[in-house]
């Protein structure tokens, strides 16, 4: 396997863990070498998955561009606390259609912005470049009426995708997120 | 002529006059205020303390966007009050010692969506960000709040794109000083936006009010109008208000405070206080709050002032209140208050309770409390509080409900003990994605870090799982089957308790209550049944429909709720059953009497939810609920 494509495939299912197998790409050699194993809801790193995923992301680490990754994430840091703050709003204060259109359209701004950031990632880790699509998927979904694309934690929500793009920036960048006091 | 002269004195002051101190009165009114302002009106009419300020109203607005600026009229108006405002602060526009800063936001008749269109810190210049910087004794926050007035003033103000204004930020590189960025950012609106911003506060101001104003014609209001339904010849006031700062040292303060306990609905102010330390802070619970009983220690003064607050508060509302609060050098203000959210139980014992003091009427505890709510309130809770032996430690309140199970300190773990058969407790010092399937697996949820909006918080409630957030420190052995909580060693099998409505961890050995046990409740059960007697057809009886569809929830063994449908005009028996072939059964102890309604009439979802009258059923049927003793 290559090395690239390992590395991908265990961050991948280091950050996520949930949903249908196809999702984390070919697991198969992963599974077999025993540095992941297949849960009824996702994929999971073995005790060794998480050594050698450590292993792969600091070599990973010396192949970027950190500074102007870090650049991108003072940027999301700012807009971090609204999102949480709206997802909290929505699901607290009522979920009716009105309060649906309201976070949807106060989301849609604040997402509009992180979307420069997030881009501008891209260019240095292009798998960041999956976020945007994912946000804009989840918004459209909750636009079209279906709320649960906000915050449910079992499909791709707004929050669950923003809670990946938040985890994936911490381990690209080795910040420690009890340390950064970003929770 | 003619007309001028037959108008009132109140109509004559409307046409003359575009700007309302708060302290004008006028409360209510929101077709002039908007929504925002009449609200502050109302509250400066209580005798609240709330920062000064006026409303530049809707009419205003709305001549503003005809005419393409601002009346001289409005211009002059403003002007006027901005002066009141110096006077009775004490404060001064672009004093280089002492300024006064103001914000500007919308406050349209209806509520919008918007909540980044806030104008703050109005008034900021390259003198008083030092002034403040002085004050505060804090740098680092005065350029911050700089930072913030200039890029709320590119993008809402200036039109800037947030794409611009970002990409202006980030070309600055990773750990520019704040005030190399907020040069950046003026410098950017000086060639993006239309020339430099003002250096002199008054024509910050009124240009603020403008772009209030024309936010109202903003392609996400048309789009809400539209939504709503609402006329594009309304138009939103702009509302200006002194800030105030809770980080201007120890005797400063920002807090959130309930006129009653909102998890337990007990008689005694409630709420967090955080000093030295500004009003977002608290919300966002990511700092160590400390409970509002310190403040009658460290600050009594203010504390008397928050308490009488906090009773005209609620005299007025006459419902449980939500108070956001600052304290600016010992002195109390109120900035905003609204009916406060709280634990389905806690509503039905304040509705309760407010009957009791002759508050409110049976009616309107009845017609206070949701279906939701009361659905809320029937799932079990810890009735009582922890003795203080049983906690282990206290968090916040992330996710409501109670949990008891066995600890883990793994996600994998979680989820093999849970596929066992065993109720798990999660406990985790923060957390990551990764720990979500630990989350499904579990039964309650405990971080050490974070708070109410932290990504744990919003995972747990995005799955109706009780959490405790922020207990403190977390020590996780590296084997992951111990762990030190908060000074307490924990081992994984461990009983423990999860209290999502109080915020603590507790040894697993406090009992869960049934609500039927609870009196309020009980009371609360017995006056829905008694008043359940109503016609078909009638909107407000299909919203009784489902409250007595709900009290199917509180049966225990003493207690059996009969719902009873009877048409006079009858329904054959054998018509009945085949309508009533394919429903579900009711909840057990639930007696339906015989005389029910056709098939589509009638929708039992394993317990009874809702019972659906159709409009233009015959006028004398009746539905029933009776409480008995079995």
């Amino acid at each position: 396997m290559q090395l690239d494509s390992e590395f991908e495939t265990l961050h991948l299912v280091r950050i996520r863990s949930l949903g249908p197998v196809e999702t984390f790409g070919d697991v198969t050699a992963l599974v077999e070498s025993g540095l992941i194993t297949v849960t009824p809801r996702g994929c999971m790193l073995t005790p060794a998955g998480f050594e050698r995923h450590e292993e792969l992301l600091v070599q990973w680490r010396e192949t970027i561009d950190g500074a102007v990754l870090a650049t991108t994430y003072e940027r999301f840091l700012v807009v971090n606390q609204p999102v949480k703050d709206l997802c909290s709003r929505w699901q607290v204060e009522g979920q009716d259609d009105e309060a649906l259109f309201m976070t949807v359209e106060d989301l849609s701004e604040i997402l509009d912005r992180a979307g420069s950031g997030l881009r501008r990632a891209a260019e240095v880790v292009p798998r960041f470049g999956t976020y945007p699509r994912r946000l804009n998927g989840a918004l459209e979904a909750a636009r079209e009426g279906d709320g649960r694309f906000i915050t449910d934690p079992r499909v791709d929500s707004i929050h669950s995708v923003w809670f990946e793009c938040h985890e994936d920036y911490l381990l690209s960048l080795g910040r420690d997120r009890e340390a950064e006091g970003s929770f | 002529m003619a007309a001028t002269s037959g108008m009132t004195v109140a109509a004559r002051e409307s046409a003359t006059r575009f700007v309302f101190a708060f302290a004008d009165g006028g409360a209510g009114d929101t077709a002039i205020l908007g929504g925002k302002g009449a609200g502050l009106a109302h509250m400066t009419s209580l005798g609240l303390p709330v920062p000064p300020g006026f409303v530049v109203s809707c009419r205003a607005g709305r001549d503003y966007l005809l005419a393409g600026q601002l009346a001289p009229a409005t211009t002059y108006e403003i002007e006027a009050h901005l002066g009141q405002l110096e006077t009775a602060i004490g404060r001064r526009l672009g004093d280089p010692a002492s300024p006064l800063l103001v914000s500007v936001r919308s406050g349209a008749p209806i509520s919008m969506p918007g909540m980044m269109d806030t104008i703050l810190n109005v008034g900021l210049n390259a003198e008083t960000v030092n002034a403040l910087a002085r004050e505060t004794e804090n740098d680092d926050f005065a350029w911050a709040c700089y930072e913030r007035f200039a890029e709320t003033y590119a993008r809402v103000v200036r039109g800037v794109s947030p794409g611009e204004i970002e990409d202006c930020m980030m070309d600055l590189g990773d750990g520019a000083a704040r005030s190399e960025i907020v040069a950046a950012l003026l410098a950017l609106i000086y060639e993006r936006g239309g020339g430099p911003v003002p250096e002199e506060p008054r024509d910050q101001i009124l240009e603020a009010v403008a772009a209030v104003f024309r936010s109202w014609e903003s392609p996400r209001a048309n789009a809400y109008r539209r939504f709503r339904g609402i006329p594009d010849e309304l138009c939103t006031a702009a509302t200006v208000q002194t800030m105030v700062f809770g980080n201007r040292g120890e005797t400063s303060a920002s807090g959130v405070a309930f006129t009653r306990d909102p998890s337990s609905g007990s008689r005694e102010p409630f709420g967090d206080v955080l000093f030295n330390a500004q009003g977002e802070d608290v919300v966002a619970g990511e700092h160590d709050a400390e409970p509002l009983s310190v403040l009658a220690e460290r600050l009594p003064l203010a504390d008397e002032q928050l308490r009488e607050a906090l009773r005209s508060i609620e005299a007025d509302s006459r419902d449980l209140c939500e108070v956001e609060f600052t304290i600016e050098d010992g002195v109390l203000w109120v900035l905003q208050t609204r009916v406060g959210l709280r634990s389905g139980r806690a509503a039905v014992r304040v509705a309760v309770a407010l009957v009791d003091e002759g508050q409110i009427t049976v009616e309107q505890a009845i017609d206070r409390i949701t279906p939701a709510q009361l659905e809320a309130a029937a799932a079990p809770a810890f009735a009582t509080e922890a003795r203080p032996d049983e906690v282990i430690a206290r968090g916040l309140a992330a996710s409501p409900g109670a949990a008891v199970g066995r600890a883990a300190f793994d996600p994998g773990r979680a989820t093999e003990l849970a596929a066992e058969g065993t109720d798990v407790i999660l406990v985790r010092s923060t957390t990551s994605p990764s720990d979500v399937a630990g989350f499904i697996a579990a039964k309650g949820i405990v971080t050490g870090r974070g708070g109410r909006t932290s990504h744990a918080a919003v995972v747990a409630r995005g799955m109706n799982r009780p959490a405790v957030c922020g207990i403190g420190e977390v020590l996780i052995s590296d084997d992951r089957r111990s762990a030190d909580v908060a000074g307490v060693r924990v081992r994984e099998g461990d009983l423990l308790a999860v209290d999502g409505d109080r915020g603590l961890l507790l040894r697993g050995t406090h009992e869960l209550d049934q609500p039927a046990n609870d009196p309020a409740v009980r009371r609360f059960v017995a006056w829905c049944a008694e008043r359940a007697q109503v016609t078909a057809g009638d909107r407000r009886s299909l919203e009784e429909l489902r409250v007595i569809g709900t009290l199917a929830d509180f049966q225990t063994s003493e207690t059996s709720v009969t719902l009873e449908l009877s048409d006079p005009e009858g329904i054959p028996p054998a018509e009945l059953a085949k309508a009533l072939s394919g429903h579900a059964g009711p909840a057990p102890g639930l007696r339906i009497s015989r005389n029910w309604l056709r098939a589509a009439d009638v929708r039992l979802r394993g317990r009874v939810r809702a019972v659906d009258v159709p409009e233009g059923a015959p006028s004398g049927l009746l539905l029933r609920a009776t409480l008995e003793q079995a």
